[in-house]
């Protein structure tokens, strides 16, 4: 076969070929000897089988193909149910309130999530059956979608998440409300305002910011002497009651500043200007200042601020890498924690989960973390915020222990994103169709019970897999590598599992902490005001 | 579908999708994209589980309704990506059916894993080398090329020979067995 031009021709055609990196012209050249031998057909169909076998091989677990298997035909299944009687289902069961005296209210955020499944639907409401009323008998225009310490005046509260026309006056934290025409609108305590309805409403006092999408252009804050309104954009509007001044500061897109009762256009302002109104006068200002209006993100970061704290405190506490450090050391937070220092290997400081918050980005081989956990562990929890980049192998680890023997434990996700986690002494691994999906920050939970034998993990809070094992297993997890894992064995394969992404936050719990539990750690650190990933309908 | 033939269908996923995959990769489709047609191919068959009769080869009926699939892949025009070529498929898919009674295809999975695992380990140490590069680790010719520096044309040819091997090697090995 050696020397034989035409051999070696029609190999370098199969070759590139079967690396699907070969020319039209190369594949046309392969075709025409394919069509005049069955046998060279047979034997590239054979090839390529082969190609897919050891692709298969290296993957390993086949797991997670039947599991998409099953969630495509769930997700089929799904489909052929009502989806808005689904969602309505969902939704807190309107309470009967007696007599007009209200107390202040805290909104707990379970109540939040309800109303943000129910803000996610609504284009689909709206084409559906009549929105509810609220309790004051008033329709719905508004739902609370976000929140952090957010209490309500007395006499201007809304109906748990429901906003109906009327007074609100938030007296404490931080809110946002999404109106039926898609307008968000951040609220930034002490605020008063009146709704009016799905397009219009007045701020007496205090200062919001509105992101306004397509669907909202039109949307209308009035302010005394003035009104804002909007071209589909984000802005900014405080008023001072007692000084009778209000401003306009634009972030994006064009607000058109108009006289409360006629449509003359008194100003229109574009994306970094700002503008106030002064007893009826319209002046131009400095630039637009966004730092001075809440975020969704802005509420979200005080949320994770405050379960920081409290986390700090928790006796059950291994270690709690709260990642705002800067060196080449991760700092445990935890108060009760034991001595247990991350080493950084290589990985570079980046940014979190918010502006200013800190995370490690784990990009080329041997970017890692090296965390001694002492002692022997008849249950541990793990927590962390991740945001895979990709993934580049079959498995790739987050945290691993640095071999695989008794007492071992290995946190890692398959190419898929779906859960591939497992102890050494585990059986029965299932994991569910719950992926991490690449691009967004997710929170990931393994939660190991030694004593009842039992690990579950979870993806978002929802269940990503499970795994049985001996009940009284007892775990010595040793050095761990956070981001990266080799093989230390001479077995073929020998496997290089990198992490390939940030992870902000990393915390060790020695017990085994209930989903319920896990549910509060996504939602009080989601960098993210609506928790889309987690409570998706 | 009613409870009983979801579970009957979900173990018959999990029994055939190691062999429909090699099957789908067979016909031409791109590495990438095998799963999403082999998925599919599952999907398309819960739907018309009614159509099948339980004492026939599920396997094989399986494997005509990927082989259909495939076929139809060249017919759109948005996704002919996941063909390696769409007249490559063609002929690949005319020759398939008699591809699809060599051992290797219809080998169990563990006699088919052990198969190739033995086989690996009579590479030469240069050969495991070149193939825990290209699926263990996942990079492509040209990037193993470069690692090496040698020329990237040199490494698929060594791919190619080191997959004849393998392949001679298996189906030895499974007519054995």
């Amino acid at each position: 076969m050696k020397g034989d031009p035409h051999h070696s021709e029609l190999d370098h055609h199969l070759a590139r070929f079967l690396e699907g990196d070969a020319e039209p012209v190369e594949l046309e050249a392969l075709a025409a000897e394919v069509a005049n031998s069955p046998d060279l057909a047979h034997n590239l169909a054979a090839l390529l089988a082969l190609d897919q076998w050891l692709r298969d091989y290296a993957i390993g677990s086949d797991d997670s193909f039947a599991a998409g298997v099953a969630g495509r035909l769930n997700e089929i299944h799904e489909s052929d149910r009502d989806f808005v009687s689904g969602v309505e289902q969902r939704l807190p069961k309107p309470q009967k309130k007696p007599g007009a005296i209200r107390t202040p209210r805290f909104l707990p955020w379970t109540l939040a999530a309800a109303a943000m499944i129910f803000a996610l639907a609504w284009p689909i409401w709206r084409q559906g059956p009549k929105p509810g009323t609220t309790n004051h008998g008033t329709p719905v225009v508004a739902l609370l979608v976000n929140a952090f310490d957010a209490e309500f005046a007395e006499a201007g509260s809304p109906d748990a998440v429901s906003f109906g026309p009327g007074y609100y006056h938030l007296t404490k934290g931080a809110a946002q409300v999404r109106f039926q025409n898609g307008a968000d609108v951040i609220l930034e305590s002490p605020v008063e305002f009146h709704i009016e309805d799905a397009l219009h409403m007045t701020l007496v006092s205090g200062s919001v910011r509105a992101l306004v999408p397509p669907t909202a252009t039109g949307f209308t804050v009035q302010v005394p002497d003035a009104r804002f309104e909007d071209l589909g954009t984000e802005f900014g509007a405080s008023v001072d009651a007692a000084a009778q001044r209000s401003e306009l500061h634009v972030f994006e897109g064009l607000v058109e500043v108009k006289p409360p009762d006629n449509d003359e256009l008194l100003a229109s302002v574009t994306y970094g200007k700002a503008v106030a109104v002064d007893r009826g006068v319209v002046s131009a200002i400095p630039t637009a200042d966004p730092e001075r209006f809440a975020t969704s993100s802005s509420i979200a970061l005080r949320r994770w601020e405050a379960q920081r704290a409290s986390l700090c405190r928790d006796p059950n506490l291994v270690f709690y890498f709260a990642f705002e450090d800067d060196g080449n050391q991760l700092e445990n937070s935890a108060t009760f924690g034991s001595d247990v220092p991350g080493n950084i290997h290589r990985a570079r400081w980046v940014t979190g989960r918010w502006p200013g918050k800190r995370a490690l980005q784990f990009e080329n081989p041997g970017d890692s973390v090296l965390i001694d956990i002492p002692g022997n562990h008849a249950a541990f929890t793990l927590s962390s915020w991740i945001k895979v980049d990709r993934y580049d192998h079959s498995l790739n680890a987050l945290l691993n222990s640095a071999d695989w023997s008794p007492g071992r434990h290995h946190w890692q996700f398959n190419r898929l994103g779906l859960t591939a986690s497992g102890s050494f002494e585990g059986r029965d691994r299932t994991p569910t169709s719950i992926r991490v999906v690449p691009g967004q920050w997710t929170h990931v939970a393994a939660v190991v019970d030694g004593v009842q034998g039992k690990a579950t993990y979870y993806t978002n809070g929802e269940l990503a897999m499970t795994e049985t094992m001996p009940p009284g297993t007892v775990f010595r997890l040793g050095t761990m590598h956070l981001g990266t894992w080799t093989s230390p064995n001479k077995d073929w394969p020998p496997a290089v599992r990198d992490f390939r992404g940030r992870v902000d936050e990393l915390a060790m719990w020695r017990r085994a902490l209930t989903q319920t539990e896990i549910q509060t750690l996504v939602r009080e650190g989601s960098p993210l005001g609506l928790l889309q990933g987690a409570i998706a309908p | 579908m009613e409870q009983s033939d979801h579970q009957w269908f979900m173990v018959q996923v999990k029994r055939e999708q190691q062999r429909l995959r090699a099957w789908v990769r067979s016909l031409g489709v791109r590495a990438d994209w095998v799963d999403d047609l082999a998925q599919d191919t599952f999907v398309v068959a819960a739907g018309k589980l009614g159509e099948f009769d339980r004492s026939k080869d599920f396997g094989a009926w399986l494997r005509g309704i990927a082989r259909h699939l495939v076929i139809n892949e060249r017919r759109k025009e948005s996704r002919r990506t996941r063909l390696l070529s769409e007249q490559m498929t063609a002929m690949l898919a005319e020759h398939a059916e008699d591809s699809a009674a060599s051992p290797a295809i219809t080998a169990d999975d563990n006699e088919r894993r052990e198969a190739l695992r033995h086989c690996l380990d009579q590479l030469s140490e240069d050969g495991r080398q070149l193939i825990q590069e290209r699926y263990f680790e996942d990079l492509s010719a040209t990037v193993i090329a470069q690692r090496s520096r040698r020329n990237s044309n040199e490494i698929r040819q060594a791919l190619l020979r080191m997959r004849r091997n393998l392949l001679q090697c298996m189906q030895h090995q499974l007519r054995e067995a």
